[in-house]
């Protein structure tokens, strides 16, 4: 008690004293934690900001020989460019289907599974599910991929599988109203099982008397569910949407350029895979950089709101 | 614990669903592995789900997969890429979070906030290739490890990981004249040891799942990973070739299969690591990502 | 004579060029150059430079003391045995020019580019497509043209330009400069066209049927092999060479069309894919492909997959090289299956006996280019360098290899030996040559025919002359550069404009887009300023033209 009370004094002291004088005192002695942590502002500076300087690119016509700063300014030009692009709507349109679809569906997926999971009372069996579902999250984007291709031809499994039902047999990456739903349940099917880790993990941690407290109500499983276990992994959810509302822009360009072909551009051509098209295909780099920075920056927007919102509602925050 | 009907019916239901779940994740991994030494033309002429392969057998495509010599020098240099790659990470990640989730610092919340900036901004891809170039990583398998050296959602999983340790175990590890480093790896490594396990993990498998940063910065094929070697056989639609073909004659007839060996000699490793790992998994992922 | 011409009269321009004179050329080779070479672009195949004195020949080996960097994509043929700088060809080149070499393969074209530090030499068949076109990329001081090198550093290149007015003005910008040194073809079959459509013969002798003329009897002749052979998709060919032959006109000519892409009609210019008559092509081709003749699955086809299916019975015709396509196939075959016979195809046409519109074709400078950069220290060893292939010696390297090994001298024409024709270790000549020599690879080189010539059989030379019979001449339009002025325009307009129109051939062909819809089709590319692209395009032709 004592030693919590000279602390307590310790840091009232401190905020008597001017900013320069506590952090004077501060570096002096924690200098050793700031040593340690010097490598990794190292690195953030080296790898992020020193890049993310770079994106000025995008305001400018980018001549290789000049280097980034040496090109001549080229002021909104490109943003004009991209805005009054033809394909402007469609590309916005298209992040914006695949990312909410992936969160409406691929957000609550695990959740429901983990919940599914912990109803089951045979741990054997729980184990072995647990066991197999956890497994496609080690395949490599590029085996998936080669997989989907392979398993949605016409002359597919998935495919004739769905045939048996009176489902036209098309290869499915040829049409372009298929390409959203095999792209969100492909990547439920990989990652369903490691998603619901977490959560389980949240599940195991309610405390039993909970559970107890409710069956003296005569609440059954529905309603102890209802009651006890989400609210018990709220916190959990909460975190992990936030997190993923984060990335709502960044649909992932990897898994649809090993996918996509331009027979349906239609529904999968997203601003990410416009941006590698342009800067690695067609040499318009200061575009591909315009384009890119104008996602970045819908995106950073869309975290701070929900963050925001998310600190409101419900306390939890990301920082 | 005597259950209602519509618990029994809904417990019957839900194992039938999970067992159905087992039987969507595993086949497709089952097919490619009858499909890898099936006949090629019994099996192109039978299209959709097969549960036996088809006669007669051959391993010609796996005896192609093993010999390309890229394919070795693939796996030669993915595995070092996940090896110190995964070092590294682990190093700077434990201890930036062990600092971010100290709560004398003052700079802290300064320190936060320009780290997890990171994660939503970046230059791109372009200033992102010249900053690595002028770094005099391109053509090096450093280009693979640095500029991800540390994840900052992984940080932030570890910093909360060390957050959830009670303060009395470090603080008074402290008023003994223990130094930072010190109450790290006395006290809160071996606490969080199941989370650092899963971080491992995290780190390992996106080190042997890249392709992206090794098609645009590597340029010896003797230096690409496996991943990337794959890409350019399993997924590529060049018709570039003028005269004569890819790697020999014979292996046109074979080249599904050669598709079906591939899958299944570079997805073998991993799942043969996986059993020893998974019992990390439910209690490591803890999350206790969870509590702020 | 070892007697150095004062340069008082030269500019500073060339001061660089005398230099590289004095350092580099041996005693006795003293000369005048001229800027003046950057008019002989009219190409008549007269020598303008006569008014300079004799040409200055670099003699090799160069010195030895250089190290060059050169990047360049590596050819499948070589790294299927080796790597490229292991080969006995590496060797030889550094051997005979005196350059030491140091290989940088280039994985990404753009991102080298934007990199800004170059190596000493690059070598790519994707500069036309750089944002506006080689002249810019002289003007963005990344390419260190050669004008300057060509009556001394570089005379058997520039000869060599002289002596073919296409050579000529495929290798000149719109300004007059030669931006380096392109890969050059000869107009021999097998070199100047090499692709067309491949069939079944032993089907097509089983039903009793003749190789299809028209576009009817093409219908007929894949339902017959649906319906008798069970081909699962008798016709199979990925996307992307479903759009060349397009734009080779091998399906075309029914429609009276020429091509998909840019052909001229007595001087006029026109893109195909903007004609009316396309829309006739759509249809057919929509009907090939809901009758399930063409393949389903043509969208995320790979070439492997479409190899294996002409192979194994799945296809029945399919569009491919002579060598690659119809050599492999049937040597692959040969073993398996002794009835397996492939024929080549000539371009469909409206009704038999008539000639057809148009057939594959390669320029005769299909722009694949060897620059020295701007980050080139020692550009005099550069250019000597890149100018050896040029060379008659350098010639025989590129083409033939090493002597004694893949060729020998007889009668003083060199032959291909059976160490790369028929390989004691099984490799297919293109691999077992490529360890030699350049070819087939596009270089810094002149490509003759006798690398087909002296390794096809029959049914591969039938094909190339099948291939080749119709009146391209009439409407080829060779690649032409966009005027630098008009650059930037050109590549914002067709950066929007061809991912559309591919994309619409797609969603036409499948019929996921109703043929209906093909006149809104139309507008949207008026509006996406179609007109002004053929315009820019026309103008280029012109000046092209003279």
């Amino acid at each position: 008690m004592a030693i919590e009370g000279s602390i307590k004094n310790l840091q009232l002291k401190k905020h008597s004293d001017s900013f320069g004088i506590r952090l004077h005192k501060d570096l002096r002695k924690n200098y050793d934690a700031y040593l340690l942590i010097l490598p990794a502002l190292l690195f953030y500076i080296l790898f992020c900001y020193k890049t993310m300087a770079g994106a000025v690119i995008a305001f400018k016509d980018y001549i290789p020989a000049k280097g980034i700063w040496g090109s001549p300014w080229a002021g909104l030009k490109h943003f004009e460019a991209f805005f009054g692009s033809y394909y402007f709507q469609r590309l916005l349109r298209n992040t914006v289907v695949i990312s909410l679809v992936s969160l409406a569906i691929g957000f609550p997926a695990p959740i429901v599974f983990a919940l599914l999971l912990n109803e089951v009372r045979n741990l054997k069996f729980k184990r072995t599910v647990q066991t197999i579902t956890y497994m496609p999250h080690f395949i490599s984007l590029v085996v998936v991929c080669s997989l989907i291709r392979i398993f949605t031809m016409d002359t597919g499994v998935i495919v004739q599988l769905l045939a048996l039902f009176g489902f036209e047999p098309v290869s499915l990456l040829t049409k372009s109203r298929y390409f959203v739903p095999v792209y969100v349940l492909s990547d439920i099917w990989q990652h369903i099982g490691w998603g619901s880790i977490l959560y389980l993990s949240a599940l195991s941690s309610i405390d039993p008397t909970h559970y107890e407290a409710a069956v003296i109500d005569g609440a059954g499983r529905w309603k102890q569910t209802l009651h006890v276990t989400l609210p018990g992994i709220s916190s959990t959810i909460i975190i992990m949407f936030i997190l993923r509302a984060g990335s709502i822009m960044n649909v992932g360009f990897e898994k649809i350029i090993l996918l996509y072909n331009e027979g349906i551009y239609e529904t999968s051509d997203v601003i990410s895979t416009f941006v590698y098209r342009k800067g690695l295909e067609q040499f318009q780099w200061s575009y591909s950089g315009a384009v890119g920075l104008f996602n970045s920056i819908i995106n950073f927007i869309i975290v701070v709101i929900v963050n925001k919102i998310s600190r409101r509602v419900s306390e939890t925050s990301l920082w | 614990m005597r259950q209602s009907i519509g618990e029994r019916v809904f417990s019957l239901f839900n194992t039938i669903f999970l067992s159905v779940m087992i039987l969507i994740t595993i086949y497709p991994l089952y097919f490619c592995l009858i499909a890898s030494f099936s006949d090629p033309i019994e099996l192109s002429m039978n299209p959709g789900a097969i549960l036996l392969p088809f006669t007669p057998f051959t391993l010609s495509a796996y005896s192609k997969v093993i010999n390309h010599s890229l394919f070795v020098s693939g796996f030669r240099n993915t595995i070092y890429v996940v090896v110190v790659g995964t070092l590294i990470n682990m190093a700077l990640t434990i201890i930036s979070a062990y600092v971010l989730s100290r709560k004398g610092l003052m700079l802290n919340r300064v320190l936060t906030f320009f780290i997890i900036f990171t994660m939503y901004f970046s230059g791109g891809l372009i200033p992102g290739y010249l900053n690595v170039r002028s770094l005099g990583m391109i053509n090096s398998l450093w280009a693979l490890i640095l500029p991800g050296a540390i994840s900052t959602y992984n940080l932030i999983i570890m910093r909360t990981a060390f957050k959830g340790v009670p303060d009395a175990l470090s603080e008074s590890a402290q008023i003994d004249g223990a130094r930072h480093f010190t109450v790290m790896s006395r006290i809160l490594i071996p606490v969080c040891l199941p989370t650092i396990a899963v971080l491992v993990l995290y780190y390992a498998v996106g080190h042997w799942n890249a392709w992206f940063g090794a098609s645009i910065y590597l340029q010896d094929a003797t230096k690409h990973p496996i991943q990337l070697v794959m890409r350019n056989i399993l997924i590529s639609a060049n018709a570039s070739e003028m005269i004569g073909d890819i790697g020999g004659e014979d292996k046109a007839r074979y080249v599904e299969l050669i598709k079906y060996a591939l899958i299944i000699v570079s997805t073998v490793p991993v799942l043969v690591l996986y059993p020893f790992l998974q019992k990390y998994f439910v209690k490591g992922v803890m999350v206790g990502s969870v509590k702020e | 004579m070892k007697k150095r011409v004062i340069p008082i009269l030269l500019t500073i321009v060339l001061l660089a060029a005398l230099f590289s004179v004095c350092a580099c050329t041996p005693a006795g080779s003293t000369t005048t150059t001229q800027k003046g070479t950057t008019t002989t672009t009219a190409g008549t195949g007269t020598s303008q430079s006569s008014t300079t004195a004799t040409p200055v020949y670099p003699t090799y080996p160069l010195d030895g003391t250089v190290t060059l960097k050169y990047a360049s994509a590596v050819s499948a043929h070589v790294t299927a045995v080796s790597t490229w700088p292991d080969t006995p060809f590496w060797q030889a080149w550094q051997d005979q020019t005196g350059v030491k070499l140091e290989l940088q393969e280039v994985t990404d074209f753009s991102l080298l580019l934007a990199s800004g530090d170059y190596p000493d030499i690059i070598t790519s068949g994707a500069w036309g497509s750089y944002s506006g076109g080689i002249a810019k990329a002289i003007d963005d001081g990344i390419v260190m043209p050669i004008t300057d090198y060509l009556d001394t550093l570089a005379v058997n290149y520039k000869e060599r330009l002289m002596s073919n007015e296409e050579w000529m003005k495929g290798a000149t910008t719109p300004d007059g400069q030669f931006p380096g040194f392109y890969h050059l073809r000869s107009n021999d079959p097998g070199v100047s066209n090499s692709y067309g459509m491949i069939m079944r013969k032993d089907w097509l002798d089983d039903l009793g049927l003749s190789a299809p003329v028209t576009a009817d009897e093409f219908i007929d002749t894949l339902t017959a092999f649906k319906n008798d052979k069970s081909a699962v998709s008798p016709f199979s060919i990925p996307i992307g060479e479903l759009r060349n032959m397009g734009n080779w006109g091998i399906l075309t000519s029914p429609y009276g069309l020429v091509s998909t892409g840019y052909f001229h009609t007595d001087g006029k210019v026109h893109y195909g894919a903007f004609e009316a008559s396309y829309k006739d092509y759509l249809i057919w081709l929509n009907k090939l492909f809901s009758d399930g003749l063409l393949d389903k699955n043509f969208l995320t086809l790979d070439t492997a997959t479409k190899n294996s299916n002409i192979m194994n019975g799945i296809s029945g015709a399919t569009g491919g090289y002579a060598g690659g396509g119809i050599g492999v196939w049937m040597g692959t075959m040969k073993d398996k299956d002794p009835e397996y016979e492939l024929v080549g195809v000539g371009s469909l046409v409206a009704n038999a006996g008539d000639k057809a519109l148009f057939s594959q074709r390669q320029a005769l400078v299909p722009g694949q280019l060897s620059v020295v950069t701007t980050s080139c220290k020692n550009p005099e060893i550069a250019v000597q360098f890149l100018n050896y292939g040029y060379t008659e010696p350098g010639d025989l390297l590129m083409q033939f290899g090493i002597e004694g090994k893949s060729f020998e001298m007889r009668d003083g024409k060199p032959y291909y030996t059976d160490l790369v024709l028929k390989n004691p270790d099984g490799l297919p000549f293109a691999q077992a040559l490529s360890q030699y020599d350049f070819c087939p690879e596009n270089g810094p080189y002149i490509q003759g025919g006798e690398f087909c010539f002296q390794s096809y059989t029959d049914i591969q030379n039938h094909a190339l002359a099948v291939w080749r019979d119709s009146d391209i001449l009439e409407h080829f339009i060779a690649p032409v550069t966009i005027d630098p002025k008009d650059a930037e325009e050109y590549s914002t307009i067709t950066s929007e404009i061809f991912t559309y129109i591919n994309e619409n051939f797609a969603l036409f062909v499948t019929g996921e887009k109703s043929i209906s819809e093909f006149d809104v089709y139309i507008d949207t590319l008026k509006s996406m300023k179609i007109e002004r692209m053929i315009e820019l395009y026309q103008n280029a032709y012109d000046k092209y033209m003279g």
